[in-house]
């Protein structure tokens, strides 16, 4: 039922692996961290609550059962992909995609409010990684280097807007604003 | 963040022509080859991870000239490319965009971020020669909040891929 984000620098990847294996089996089901919303709820109790999002479970080494919305899951999931890729996926002195990038571009993600738009998850021949939105002629890239640094750049109708940070936990207030435009 | 081209201000190797087929011109159409459907979406349009901050910064995005190569002449290069790889992999086609297009990112005080220019490649032992090669660069050393924006406006910029026949 759930799968293993590692938001702090692991050791390997297959670490990762067998741990996502270990939950998996425990959970005996594999459905890539998938949790369909809740449907059985009383009249009642359903009238009291605000209406919840779907959202999908992953469990971080750190901070236990995490939640992202539903939507996310998708990005999430290539995102995590990434890591398989090795030396010269790419052509010739490409190289393989850094943990520690892919790490933090997922800590990223977990702290992207839900009412943004899905990224898509982007590597480049150099190891890093990118979120990437588009629609139209308009656009955002956030890069993440290694040691959680990253940088973005968003074109929205109000402009551009750039800056790098180092991820801690929170997204810069500029980049989320233009991100809500796309 | 993206104005009117103002070619040959800071990118002095844009004005001296490197290889017999001339400069660069503005309107002039210069394309990327690719290999890796990695970066294709399904719409055509490309991911910014086509776009390497190393390249950007150090070792230059590889471009063409396809208007000086024959639709032929450009898919022989592009498979060239694709053979001369310890792995098997085939060239998915090109995305273009005008020159003037790559010379019109500039930054916050309004300084291009990139040159383009020809870069004519003699051949060796494994690839034949091109001299429509092309070469886009950083126009100066870049800092991390300059590789979005230029990955990102060079991707707004290629159009759609277009696939060899």
């Amino acid at each position: 039922m759930f799968e293993i984000v590692n938001l702090h620098p692991m050791p390997t990847t297959e670490v990762m692996v067998g741990l996502t294996t270990a939950l998996l089996a425990l959970n005996g089901s594999a459905t890539r961290g998938i949790v369909p919303p809740k449907k059985a709820e009383s009249p009642t109790t359903k009238a009291a609550l605000p209406p919840r999002e779907p959202t999908f479970s992953y469990f971080n080494i750190r901070h236990s059962f995490k939640k992202l919305p539903n939507a996310f899951a998708e990005p999430y999931r290539e995102m995590l992909a990434l890591k398989t890729f090795a030396d010269g996926w790419d052509g010739e002195g490409s190289k393989q995609i850094a943990n520690d990038s892919v790490n933090a571009a997922l800590a990223f993600l977990a702290l992207l409010p839900s009412d943004v738009p899905p990224p898509e998850a982007s590597a480049a021949s150099d190891g890093t990684v990118d979120w990437y939105w588009r629609k139209g002629s308009k656009a955002a890239t956030v890069t993440f280097y290694a040691d959680r640094k990253a940088a973005y750049f968003a074109l929205t109708d109000a402009g551009g807007v750039k800056d790098a940070f180092r991820l801690v936990d929170k997204i810069p207030a500029p980049l989320i604003e233009s991100l809500r435009q796309l | 963040m993206t104005k009117e081209a103002q070619t040959n201000l800071c990118c002095s190797c844009e004005s001296v022509a490197l290889s017999e087929l001339g400069l660069i011109g503005a309107e002039e159409v210069v394309a990327r080859i690719l290999f890796n459907p990695q970066h294709i979406k399904a719409d055509g349009t490309v991911k910014s991870g086509l776009w390497s901050p190393t390249d950007i910064r150090k070792k230059g995005v590889s471009l063409v000239r396809p208007g000086h190569l024959s639709p032929e002449a450009l898919k022989a290069q592009a498979d060239a490319l694709a053979s001369n790889y310890h792995k098997p992999r085939t060239a998915e086609g090109v995305i273009e965009c005008k020159a003037e297009k790559v010379r019109a990112i500039f930054d916050d005080q309004g300084e291009r971020l990139l040159c383009l220019f020809d870069d004519p490649v003699k051949a060796t032992a494994a690839l034949p020669s091109n001299p429509a090669h092309a070469m886009a660069i950083a126009a100066r050393e870049v800092s991390d909040a300059d590789i979005p924006q230029i990955k990102t406006l060079l991707t707004l910029a290629f159009g759609p891929l277009r696939r060899f026949a």
